[in-house]
């Protein structure tokens, strides 16, 4: 009689799929952020420059477009560029990998890219590769903390901090138990840069308001975790009383957490209410937009004027784009529900929201739009003694003054050295 | 703590019925390494068809119905076409993941249904799991169909000249297994995290499949083991509570693995098989050829 075992190389695959399943378990997506724009009054007509030369604006994105918000948004920039005007069209590629950023460069460049973009430092990084080859062409990636650049290969982020000033002030007026959570993705520069507006925000309205207002953050690891992110939202409210709850990763589980729990969620990258309907204005306090094609069109315009283009971009709420139907929009807007301004802080919070909190996000988002004040600028930069180890740059003694209120900080120091939270923050385990 | 416990729990109920499923195929002799992916279409269809009716008991069910489909075409390349079980199943994981993603991207985001009811703050599925547990011991090791399954995962020779149709039980196993997981994954979509986003279970089908050889086969160890593994779970989302600077929340979220690992060396051991060989079920992931 034939007798059976299960063979040992069986055991060895299946050691192997459990190791597989270890590496899923500790691996991340990656990239995340920004979000759809949103139509302002019209103010003024489109300008309609006369432009000959057919351009062809081209994006890699890295993750599938359609329900996300990160490439979504780019994608939106993409087609508003092209409606605007006739003698722009743009291309794209979807889920490009760093290992097909190139193949998928020289295929665009073939079918007439001019501008070839990737949206995501990962996989944009591997443009400046090509950028001598293909002198002619405009290339462009996101920056997440690397700040290569080459005459034609363009680094670029949008000043969302600026916004999430302004949701901080919100978030800090809403807050009954005093304690708002952060669903974080990793320390990072760019996370760290962006968790550093938003506590000056929560900072300066706990302090208007004269509340003691503590801002958790607990990190998921990943980008992307739908399943850790629900979970380190549901402790942050169990755990830590949390009544405001904000993110910064990219699945819609802790937006669901907020909305299951009755508490307020202040969003990130986009108006996921007017966009998306993810949630409505009950759970969502007030979110904000960011509008890539701020950015594609300065390169657009520097294709067009044969000028080289800006190596380094990272325009604020002071630049602004004109649609095609006249709608002029800022770089980034807090927007909620299809609306800009304080109109977008959701009509239920709104009376929760003390009168010089909204009058304080009012002026400094006009003053933030007229290039007048700056989160950044005003405010002294004290360390949490947490955050991010760079090469050569260790994580600033608890208590030090990084930066004096006031002083501007350069650019390149924001976008590659921003590396320890502002004092403020609990960083949990 | 009590919310801890409960989310351990609710944790620990997906890993038993992905799992109860996937020990039942194995009786039989057949392995399905693609539990992941049956509980990504089980979640993704079933979100999807729940959030389109409006009616959850149509979403649990079709995320039963794909998953035993699924189960059903494990059952036609490992038993019919006689392929590597391993191949098959892995083979619907990245079907599962691929297929999955792009069916569900358009359905991005939260379900948008009210929330199903808990009693005494557990989840009603908790119970289910349960009762799914002494149900699955009890026709196993109390029922001639049970007696009819192990055979075949055993001897299926023997089982075959005893007059029992080796492949048509393996093929009930295979479609029952499915259907478990489907079901598995849709509770995940339901209720557990009820927003869809691409790959979201990341990993917990790989947890189930695990939880088998951890538990040896035996459907309480099983549960056991689903509650252990739901608890580390929790823990490495939150070390600090219990074991503060012990260990990053990393290395506890590999524990499980890592206990599966050494049950696995444990039991292809011969010292194991010499004092307890009949665990491992003998006919487990060879196919099985009428002679």
């Amino acid at each position: 009689m034939r007798r059976y075992r299960f063979p040992k190389l069986m055991y060895l695959v299946l050691v192997l799929l459990l190791l597989v399943a270890v590496g899923l378990a500790a691996c991340a997506q990656q990239p995340a952020t920004e979000a759809p724009a949103q139509e302002q009054p019209a103010e003024k007509p489109a300008e309609e420059k006369p432009m000959e030369e057919e351009i062809t604006l081209a994006i890699e994105h890295f993750s599938i477009i359609e329900g996300t918000t990160w490439s979504g948004a780019h994608d939106r920039a993409g087609k508003r560029i092209a409606e605007k005007y006739p003698n722009v069209s743009y291309i794209y590629r979807e889920e490009v990998g760093p290992d097909s950023t190139v193949p998928f460069a020289e295929e665009l460049i073939a079918e007439g890219a001019d501008i070839v973009i990737g949206n995501a430092e990962f996989m944009g990084l591997p443009l400046k590769d090509i950028a001598d080859k293909y002198p002619q062409v405009i290339f462009g990636s996101v920056i997440a903390s690397d700040l290569t650049t080459k005459p034609n290969f363009v680094r670029f982020f949008p000043r969302q901090y600026q916004a999430l000033y302004l949701e901080g002030l919100v978030a800090a007026a809403l807050t009954e138990s005093g304690n708002i959570g952060v669903v974080s993705a990793f320390p990072s520069v760019q996370v760290i840069r962006r968790q550093a507006g938003f506590t000056l925000g929560v900072l300066d309205g706990a302090e208007l308001l004269n509340k003691d207002v503590t801002i958790y953050v607990k990190y998921v690891g990943d980008w992307y975790n739908p399943t850790e992110e629900r979970e380190i939202a549901k402790t942050l409210i169990d755990q830590y009383k949390v009544d405001v709850l904000t993110q910064q990763s990219d699945s819609g589980s802790p937006l669901d957490v907020a909305t299951e729990s009755g508490i307020w969620y202040v969003g990130k990258d986009m108006d996921i209410v007017g966009e998306y309907g993810w949630s409505s204005t009950d759970t969502v306090a007030i979110s904000f937009d960011t509008r890539w094609e701020v950015i594609y069109d300065r390169m657009v315009q520097s294709k067009l004027e044969g000028n080289p283009p800006e190596t380094v971009m990272y325009p604020g709420m002071e630049s602004t784009f004109t649609l095609a139907d006249g709608t002029v929009e800022t770089t980034v807007d807090i927007m909620n529900d299809g609306k800009v301004g304080v109109e977008a802080i959701s009509p239920k919070a709104l009376p929760k929201i003390p009168q010089e909190i909204v009058d304080l996000v009012k002026q400094r988002r006009e003053q933030m739009m007229k290039g007048e004040w700056d989160p950044f600028t005003a405010h002294a930069f004290i360390s949490n003694g947490t955050g991010l180890e760079l090469e050569g740059q260790p994580v600033p003694e608890k208590g030090a003054e990084v930066k004096p209120a006031g002083e501007t900080p350069t650019v390149e120091w924001l976008l590659a050295q921003f590396n320890f939270d502002l004092e403020g923050v609990t960083i949990l385990e | 703590m009590l919310a801890f416990l409960i989310r351990s729990l609710e944790a620990a109920m997906i890993f038993t019925f992905a799992g109860l499923g996937e020990l039942v195929d194995q009786r039989g002799g057949v392995l399905n390494v693609g539990l992941e992916g049956i509980m990504l279409f089980g979640a993704t269809l079933g979100f999807i068809a729940a959030k389109i009716t409006g009616n959850y008991f149509i979403g649990f069910m079709v995320g039963m119905g794909v998953g035993a489909l699924l189960g059903l075409a494990h059952g036609f390349f490992s038993i019919t076409l006689g392929v590597d079980q391993v191949v098959s199943g892995m083979g619907i994981w990245i079907f599962g993941f691929g297929m999955t993603t792009y069916i569900g991207n358009p359905h991005t985001g939260p379900l948008g249904l009210e929330r199903l009811p808990t009693v005494f703050e557990i989840s009603p599925f908790f119970f289910l799991a349960v009762a799914m547990v002494v149900v699955v011991w009890f026709v196993l090791s109390k029922t001639g169909w049970g007696l009819n399954v192990r055979s075949v995962g055993e001897q299926p020779e023997v089982a075959e000249v005893s007059g029992l149709k080796v492949a048509r039980i393996r093929y009930l196993c295979v479609i029952f297994g499915g259907m478990m997981s489907g079901f598995a994954g849709a509770v995940y979509g339901l209720y557990y995290n009820p927003v869809w986003n691409y790959n979201f279970l990341m990993g917990w089908g790989f947890i189930s499949l695990a939880l088998v050889f951890f538990s040896m086969w035996n459907p309480f160890l099983l549960f056991g083991g689903a509650v252990l593994f739901g608890l580390l779970w929790q823990l490495s989302l939150n070390p600090q509570m219990f074991f503060p600077g012990l260990a990053s929340r990393y290395i506890w979220r590999m524990v499980p693995f890592i206990m599966t690992i050494l049950v696995l060396i444990l039991i292809s051991s011969n010292w194991f098989r010499t004092r307890w060989g009949a665990a491992t079920p003998e006919a487990l992931g060879k196919p099985y050829h009428k002679e």
